[in-house]
């Protein structure tokens, strides 16, 4: 799978050795395109992939029961509420409860994917979870490209030159006295770091 | 590693039941490496060896700097491209197609990433992908008038034709023209290696297609090194300053004049005798060097320095096969006028 992205699609891998020597963490990263998803995972080491789930929108996957399977079945995906009703309490706590169960998740703080190429506002689920969590390390991803060759709304993917960029795990210090909207600008510039 | 496996399962089942097609020494392993071609590929391994040695004797007896250690990550990158293009080219046919198609792929790609196309052209794009497929099966198939025809005109109107129906009218004849552009630079120019692989036998020639491939990489590689070298060692006069600074007169004479040297050497890879030998060295010299500056003058237009990332240590596929991307059509149609036709 990774050798095939890397040789049809031209995603380029940095630093995966990061992923090295950590058995639990947070990876957030910048939301572009379905293809995102996919290639981090490939980035991981075989032997992480069981234990890693990535978020993903009810609404939008849970639409009907078949895409639902392939996404729970074949991607490990937790599929959460997005909607701003009391569901969203339970969807962090859902996502809190896989973190003590000693698994590893990946989310995108955008929340949706957006413009190609435009990094959003960035919302504070990440920050919460990091939070009750204070031991867990986050590891910052950065995609570059991925938003031209599968964009939203258009169904055919089209090969363009990506990069992926893995930065160091980060444990952020002092993060009970600090406050989530803090914190979210943290996880914004840890990410924001690898674009160079 | 999984993929090497492969290759090694392959060549040993070709190896053990040979196919009635490879008992007429057509498509078999035995039949692309002919004496010549064996003793060339002898010479470069060789030669790369002796550099390999030479490098980390020195890095042993004077120790480490900076120059040394860029000259042996050089030379460890050509004996992975080299070995690469050995096993890919000289297994059989088949592989050396779809490894050739491939390697279009990838620069098209490349090419088509860095030119910053609308998102309306992503259409366009994917039908250039589509079209990769049936090129080169016409080169493996040895359709000629469909192999001609294909790119130069059935996808220059259909691209045309599919550009202008996503109804996007900003800068689309920047669009129009970049997009046929790319596709001819690449899928078109690449396809010919494969179709040299592909043409019939020829009566008295014993090198094989194999060493007609051998003769225009090498060729333009050399090239490529000679003027490089020539450049730094007597450079003054530039040639275009404002493409790229460092191609000067010297260099392109220096070059040329090496190159040709070598081709001399080398005519036993072709089918054609030494002074069609040297004319055709001095045309592909003139144009591997055109194929070099185009480039150099897309990169600068668009502020990159490499196309992409796919060789490490050399930047992208395109980085290293510019020349190449004119020179093998220039070597093909001169070929076939003077000895296929």
């Amino acid at each position: 799978m990774k050798n095939f992205l890397r040789i049809i699609f031209g995603v380029s891998f940095k630093n995966t050795e990061q992923f090295k020597g950590t058995s639990q963490f947070i990876v957030v990263a910048n939301h572009n395109s379905h293809l995102d998803t996919m290639s981090i995972l490939s980035a991981l080491p075989i032997t992480m992939l069981t234990k890693v789930h990535p978020i993903a929108a009810g609404d939008y996957f849970g639409k009907n029961i078949i895409t639902q399977f392939l996404t729970e079945f074949f991607v490990n995906t937790l599929l959460i509420s997005r909607q701003k009703d009391k569901t969203k309490i339970n969807a962090i706590d859902s996502i809190d409860q896989l973190i003590k169960e000693g698994k590893s998740i990946l989310i995108f703080p955008e929340g949706s994917r957006g413009e190609a190429e435009i990094i959003q506002e960035f919302k504070n689920g990440a920050a919460i979870l990091l939070k009750n969590n204070p031991t867990v390390p986050l590891i910052p991803i950065f995609i570059k490209g991925m938003g031209k060759a599968l964009p939203k709304g258009d169904p055919f993917l089209v090969p363009m030159e990506c990069q992926l960029t893995i930065g160091k795990p980060v444990i952020i210090e002092n993060i009970n006295s600090k406050e989530i909207i803090e914190i979210t600008e943290i996880i914004k510039h840890s990410i924001l770091n690898l674009k160079e | 590693m999984r993929k090497l496996s492969f290759i090694l399962i392959y060549i040993k089942l070709s190896l053990m039941n040979p196919s009635p097609q490879q008992a007429t020494g057509r498509d078999s392993l035995a039949d692309y490496l002919t004496p010549e071609v064996v003793s060339v590929l002898g010479c470069i391994f060789a030669l790369l060896t002796f550099l390999t040695i030479i490098f980390y004797g020195i890095k042993i007896i004077k120790g480490e700097s900076k120059l040394l250690s860029e000259l042996i990550s050089r030379t460890l990158s050509w004996w992975v491209m080299i070995l690469i293009f050995t096993l890919v080219i000289f297994i059989n046919r088949e592989v050396a197609t779809i490894g050739i198609a491939l390697l279009s792929l990838i620069a098209f790609r490349e090419l088509s990433s860095n030119l910053n196309l609308r998102n309306t052209d992503r259409r366009s794009l994917l039908w250039c992908y589509i079209a990769i497929p049936f090129q080169f099966m016409a080169a493996y198939t040895q359709y000629y008038s469909f192999f001609v025809i294909f790119i130069p005109v059935i996808m220059y109107l259909f691209l045309t034709l599919r550009t202008v129906s996503s109804g996007d009218v900003q800068n689309i004849t920047r669009s129009l023209g970049m997009i046929h552009w790319s596709v001819m630079l690449t899928v078109f120019s690449f396809s010919h290696l494969a179709y040299i692989l592909s043409l019939p036998p020829k009566e008295g020639f014993t090198a094989g297609n194999g060493g007609m491939i051998l003769f225009i990489v090498l060729i333009t590689e050399v090239n490529d090194v000679y003027q490089f070298t020539c450049g730094k060692l007597f450079g003054k006069n530039k040639i275009i300053p404002t493409v790229s600074p460092n191609k000067t007169i010297e260099g392109f004479v220096g070059g040329l004049i090496l190159t040709t040297i070598t081709g001399y050497f080398l005519n036993f890879l072709l089918p054609v005798n030494t002074d069609k030998t040297i004319i055709l060295t001095i045309l592909l010299c003139v144009v591997g060097f055109g194929g070099d500056i185009t480039l150099s003058a897309v990169k600068r237009e668009h502020k990159i320095k490499d196309m992409g990332t796919s060789i490490p240590g050399h930047g992208g596929m395109m980085d290293r096969l510019d020349s190449l991307a004119f020179t093998t059509i220039a070597f093909f149609y001169l070929m076939r006028y003077w000895s296929f036709a």
